[in-house]
């Protein structure tokens, strides 16, 4: 803005103390702008964890859906007395499947929700999970099914 | 930007040389190369930035995209081929499954046509079952040979496929099955790998449920 008639030197002299943003402000500001775009780029590896969520959990419970399959085949096979807790080792992680307990955890509860290691009656209820080894870490719903229904 | 001011009473030249020009001149200081270095790699992060989700971004949905593409096609191919393999009839005059092939490539089957309760053993009023995979698909085909013969279907049930393997078991669900006779478990075995997204590899148990 050009000075009044009268008032030029002053004017002068403003102009030479508007010096703009000084070294300080513009690096203060920079250093706002870099914050912001590293949250942005933070967000990069959460879509690939979201992306391996899905991937863990399909492969999770495929290998749950086996072991549960086993252990009603054998409840229809041979008996109540046969399904023991240990039915599914072996049938996790292994081979091609990499990253997951090779034995998936089986928990067998009676009719009063107590945990047994044999199952003796058509009341008892197996719950299924599998660990995944390798990191990230999968937190899978487990599995339960009432053996007494196949 | 620190300018010298012109003074009126030198009555000398301005930009002339002389001592007060010097003086004048190390004042004058322009940034440093630190500072130069420093704004610089701030201004790239900035660029990278704001590329990113034109550039970057639309090459991650993509692989996003595809690979829950892979797992949703894995999911139902696995779980068809579960729903078909359970229904593998069992001949009850021979003790054995209607097997006609089974190896690590290839599962031929017959199941009961529905309502059909008469036939106990493995005849050609059956419906025939083959599971195969070719190249990154993997077929699934029906033969109708009964009395309502319909033209053989065929269905590719994925695209994605890297591998697929077939494993048959005894009862005890970890011995290999020697044959029809003996064979209780179908284990699959199967890797999903579009290009360039990771592979994803499972398992699944199948029990044969007739005999």
């Amino acid at each position: 803005m050009r000075p009044p008639s009268g008032q030029r030197r002053r004017g002068h002299l403003r102009d030479c103390r508007q010096g703009g943003f000084t070294l300080f402000e513009t690096v203060t500001v920079i250093g706002l702008l870099t914050l912001v775009s590293l949250a942005l780029l933070a967000m990069q590896p959460q879509i690939f964890k979201t992306q391996t969520a899905g991937r863990d959990e399909f492969v999770g419970v495929e290998l749950m859906r086996g072991c549960a399959e086993r252990l009603l085949a054998v409840r229809r096979n041979t008996g109540f007395s046969s399904v023991t807790s240990t039915l599914c080792n072996g049938m996790g992680g292994g081979g091609a499947v990499v990253g997951w307990d090779p034995n998936p955890t089986v928990t067998l509860r009676d009719a009063t929700n107590t945990s047994v290691t044999t199952c003796s009656s058509a009341t008892c209820t197996a719950t299924i999970v599998i660990a995944k080894t390798a990191a990230p870490t999968a937190n899978l719903l487990p599995i339960t099914l009432q053996l007494s229904a196949y | 930007m620190h300018l010298p001011r012109p003074r009126a009473s030198t009555g000398q030249p301005r930009y002339g040389l002389g001592p007060r020009l010097h003086r004048a001149r190390q004042r004058q200081h322009g940034f440093t190369l630190v500072e130069l270095i420093i704004a610089a790699a701030l201004i790239a992060l900035l660029a990278k930035t704001a590329t990113f989700f034109w550039i970057d971004g639309l090459g991650l949905a993509r692989s996003v995209n595809t690979d829950s593409a892979a797992i949703a096609d894995g999911r139902a191919l696995l779980e068809r081929l579960t729903r078909e393999i359970r229904e593998v009839k069992y001949d009850n005059v021979n003790g054995a499954y209607c097997v006609t092939a089974m190896t690590a490539a290839h599962l031929a089957f017959k199941k009961t046509r529905p309502g059909d309760t008469a036939a106990a053993a493995c005849g050609s009023n059956d419906i025939a079952v083959d599971i195969a995979p070719t190249g990154a698909t993997i077929n699934l085909a029906y033969a109708d040979a009964g009395a309502s013969a319909t033209p053989a279907l065929s269905r590719p049930l994925t695209s994605y496929a890297s591998t697929f393997t077939l494993a048959y078991f005894k009862a005890d669900g970890v011995t290999a099955a020697t044959g029809a006779g003996d064979l209780r478990f179908v284990q699959l075995l199967l890797t999903q790998q579009p290009a360039g997204v990771q592979a994803t590899t499972t398992r699944t148990l199948v029990a044969l449920r007739n005999n």
